[in-house]
């Protein structure tokens, strides 16, 4: 299997710096939640739901200095080709939450929201490469949704290495094989507000890969914007008529 | 949710009425509307999404898997995942209970045999996005769509595997994957087993009890139905959770066979409807 | 959470001004680490303790004859345990398995066991059958910061100074002799490079927002934080790098955003450090062997080596 061709083609057909199809909806259950979104960055899809700012349920998730946020991330068992049973307190379940939750705790205006619990309910329905940006991208979407002060969009996006051609957007195959970095940048600047990488690269490579990833996060972060805007006509339109 | 005593005597007093009268005027044999899509989970032989008016939504996939038939206990195998509620919660494991049941005894799992010694196993995997009255007959009608609409790769090596030790292949084509539906034969039709709730309220029976109905009902009743016939298991049950319902008390033993009839009568009709939203399914890929 | 000693906003005020003029409280430069003082246990193999700082750490390694995975017969199993109990700061109730513990533990297993930096396949003994399996405790027995730091290098310096019974094997591969310490001379674990964790606190003294947006970029980052300069921190990352300038691991779990240029500058700077530690382990290593040698008078049962 060649994860990268001569000729400069990846597995799935793509050049090193294009991103996969990106599909997203934000006011995907507008009943049932106070903000919500879906999202499709190639085949990984995930969908999340908002209830918040409420009363927390437990006198310990009132915090009286700001809002308290509580991630819960299932993965669906089929979400993977070969099905296999999740459990919710898997090690590494428990650090993608935290991350996430400590993640957006700065990102959200949380000290506006006190004495509040922020609920985010996160399903994985399909996964091949970049979860966690997925999730971090769904998140986003869906606090802006629920209305949510954010001092701006947080936009997630992975990069690996290939020998010595940095490959923007892996898909499974690629994670699989290489060592990937996955980022969180705040809106159009270059401030990274979560950082994960798991497997060896080179030093002296980090900043050809650092740099394609912070790119892709802008493209994700203009593709998100223009789907707010899209719903925020659409809301508008209808309060006009 | 709780109701004020003035609301709850109020609700109590109109669905108590004959006929009764439904906060959302439904008649006591309609369901809340729905919306369905199919087959929209590319990594999974079936899979199913419904989604109720009041936000409540359902998803199921099924995967099949090849097993030596000989190890297995059973060949479908249901999981399912609440948001709020932890898997090992009473809640959760009485309806993957229910569920895995009913799917055991009445489904056809001779047609699931690939050859004498390798079957196709199914695993339900079950994720509620959201509820608000009790979930099970929306989880069952979800898992109706999903494994009606399941396709499974069509077996081109040997049936006959006494001697040979082989393991067994299948066609590489998806367009020559088979629904379940195309192994019957003629005249039969593959529909599995569904649930349907039914809430209990003076005299009367309602069909799909939304939550405000629940606070008030005096008791619950699930009723399963395959093969156009209600069949067991028939139970009771509390569906309202989390409410401060004083009404709840004993089963009258003639509103079981009322059920019975109800169930008898109408489910043909949600069978049918079912089997159109699939027809009427668009093949767009995405959920939303 | 009660038992949570809180920073009051005196001190806190005072630390942050006394950050801005270039001052740590312990007088350290911002990209100092403490001097890690080191004890090797003379009579046993893989017990090491460990003070850096005011935080102290005990480990020990230990080797066991286990069955391999299956999907895996040639490789060897390799667990880190991560024990954080309220002995070493009250703060941590001892609940099984909170947060913190977990994202600790994890991220100390990354640095070491996802990297491969101990050669699984030399644990082999027979495939599929028999494989050494190797257990590294972490005791944290006082805390002043850097969980992670420590955790890590503690973990490799035990590693190095563990030693395993030699084996042998008979009957044609069905049976196996272990033998004991004194009868053979056991033997090192074969480790294939050594990763070095260094956390990094930051903390901004200006703006949050025009920060967030990244107006400005004043913050301040300090290397290994002690307990007050942890709790005061607005945000942490973690670095882990070997000697040939590979990055093994970053990790970043919230706080305040760490813009890409000084990541990639402190990423940088941090391989002096490395280095540093690195060099101690092998030297710390090599004067024990020595002194271990001249006192058990090895050189005595070498005859055949001279000849």
């Amino acid at each position: 299997m060649e994860l990268y061709s001569p000729e400069g083609l990846r597995i799935d057909g793509r050049r090193w710096n294009e991103i996969r199809n990106f599909e997203c909806r934000i006011n995907t259950h507008p009943n049932s939640s106070d903000g919500s979104s879906y999202i499709e960055q190639g085949n990984t899809k995930v969908i999340c739901v908002v209830q918040g700012p409420m009363e927390p349920a437990l006198r310990s998730q009132a915090n009286s200095n700001e809002a308290t946020l509580e991630v819960n991330l299932s993965v669906a068992n089929f979400s993977t080709t070969e099905r296999k049973k999740r459990s919710k307190s898997e090690k590494r379940m428990v650090q993608l939450k935290t991350t996430l939750e400590r993640t957006f705790q700065q990102s959200v205006m949380c000290n506006l929201y006190p004495r509040t619990l922020i609920r985010i309910d996160l399903h994985v329905l399909s996964q091949d490469g970049g979860m966690l940006a997925a999730c971090t991208n769904a998140m986003t979407l869906a606090l802006i949704d629920a209305g949510v002060s954010m001092y701006d969009y947080v936009a997630a996006m992975t990069a690996g290495l290939h020998d010595q051609t940095p490959l923007l957007d892996m898909n499974g195959l690629e994670e699989n094989d290489m060592s990937t970095l996955t980022i969180g940048v705040i809106g159009k600047s270059e401030k990274l507000s979560l950082l994960m990488l798991e497997d060896k690269i080179p030093l002296d490579r980090l900043e050809s890969v650092l740099a394609i990833a912070i790119a892709g996060s802008h493209k994700i972060r203009d593709l998100m914007d223009s789907e707010v805007r899209r719903h925020g006509n659409i809301r508008s339109s209808k309060l006009a008529s | 949710m709780i109701l004020s005593p003035a609301e709850r005597s109020y609700l109590y007093d109109s669905l108590a009425q004959s006929p009764p009268i439904r906060p959302d005027s439904r008649s006591d044999h309609q369901f809340r509307p729905l919306e369905a899509k199919t087959a929209f989970l590319p990594g999974s032989n079936g899979s199913a999404r419904i989604r109720l008016m009041d936000g409540s939504e359902c998803i199921i996939s099924v995967k099949a898997k090849v097993v030596l038939a000989s190890q297995e206990s059973s060949l479908i195998e249901c999981d399912i995942d609440i948001a709020g509620f932890r898997d090992d919660s009473n809640f959760v494991s009485n309806l993957k209970f229910y569920l895995t049941n009913l799917l055991l005894h009445n489904f056809p799992v001779r047609y699931l045999k690939l050859t004498s010694r390798y079957a196709f196993k199914l695993f339900l995997d079950c994720i509620v996005v959201s509820h608000s009255s009790y979930p099970l007959s929306l989880i069952s009608l979800t898992s109706y769509l999903a494994l009606k609409t399941t396709r499974l790769p069509l077996l081109v090596s040997d049936v006959n595997d006494e001697e040979i030790a082989e393991q067994p292949t299948f066609s590489d084509d998806w367009d020559n994957a088979k629904y379940i539906d195309d192994y019957l034969k003629e005249g039969e039709t593959f529909e599995p087993p569904i649930f349907i709730t039914l809430g209990v309220i003076g005299p009367n029976l309602i069909i799909d009890p939304s939550t405000e109905e629940e606070q008030v009902l005096e008791n619950g009743l699930i009723i399963s139905f395959y093969n156009n016939n209600v069949i067991t298991p028939i139970s009771n049950i509390n569906l309202a959770t989390n409410s401060n319902n004083s009404n709840f008390k004993g089963l009258n033993r003639t509103l079981i066979t009322k059920g019975i009839a109800l169930g008898n009568k109408y489910c043909p009709a949600i069978i049918s409807a079912l089997n159109t939203l699939i027809e009427q399914d668009d093949e767009e890929g995405t959920i939303f | 959470m009660s038992r949570n000693t809180e920073i009051s906003t005196n001190e806190r005020t005072y630390f942050i001004e006394a950050l801005k003029c270039g001052l740590r409280l312990d007088s350290r430069r911002f990209d100092e680490i403490r001097e890690p003082q080191i004890s090797l246990s003379k009579t046993e193999f893989g017990y090491v303790e460990l003070d850096w700082g005011l935080t102290k750490l005990a480990v020990r390694v230990s080797a066991q004859i286990g069955k391999p995975y299956e999907d895996r017969p040639f490789e060897g199993l390799f667990q880190i345990n991560c024990e954080i109990s309220s002995m070493a700061w009250a703060h941590f109730d001892n609940s099984k398995n909170s947060n913190e513990e977990i994202l600790i533990a994890r991220i100390i297993e990354k640095a070491i066991r996802r990297s491969n930096s101990l050669d699984l396949e030399a644990l082999c003994i027979i495939a599929g059958e028999k494989v050494w399996n190797i257990t590294v405790d972490l005791n944290f027995l006082n805390f002043d910061g850097n969980f992670v730091d420590v955790g890590c290098f503690g973990a490799m310096l035990a590693l190095h100074h563990f030693k395993k019974p030699d084996i042998s094997i008979v009957n044609g591969g069905e049976d196996i002799i272990v033998h004991d310490i004194d009868e053979r001379q056991p033997v090192p674990l074969s480790i294939l490079h050594v990763p070095i964790c260094l956390t990094y606190s930051f903390y901004n003294p200006g703006n949050k927002e025009s920060n967030l947006k990244g107006e400005d970029d004043d913050e301040i980052y300090l290397l290994d934080a002690n307990l007050i300069e942890e709790q005061v921190r607005e945000g942490s990352i973690v670095v882990t790098l070997n000697k040939n300038r590979e990055l093994i691991q970053l990790s970043k779990n919230g706080g305040i955003p760490i813009s890409a240029n000084v990541l990639l500058d402190l990423s940088f700077k941090s391989m002096k450090i490395v280095d540093e530690l690195t060099e101690l382990i092998k030297k710390v290593i090599s004067k024990h062997e020595k002194e271990r040698y001249e006192e058990l008078n090895l050189k005595m049962l070498e005859v055949g080596a001279d000849r």
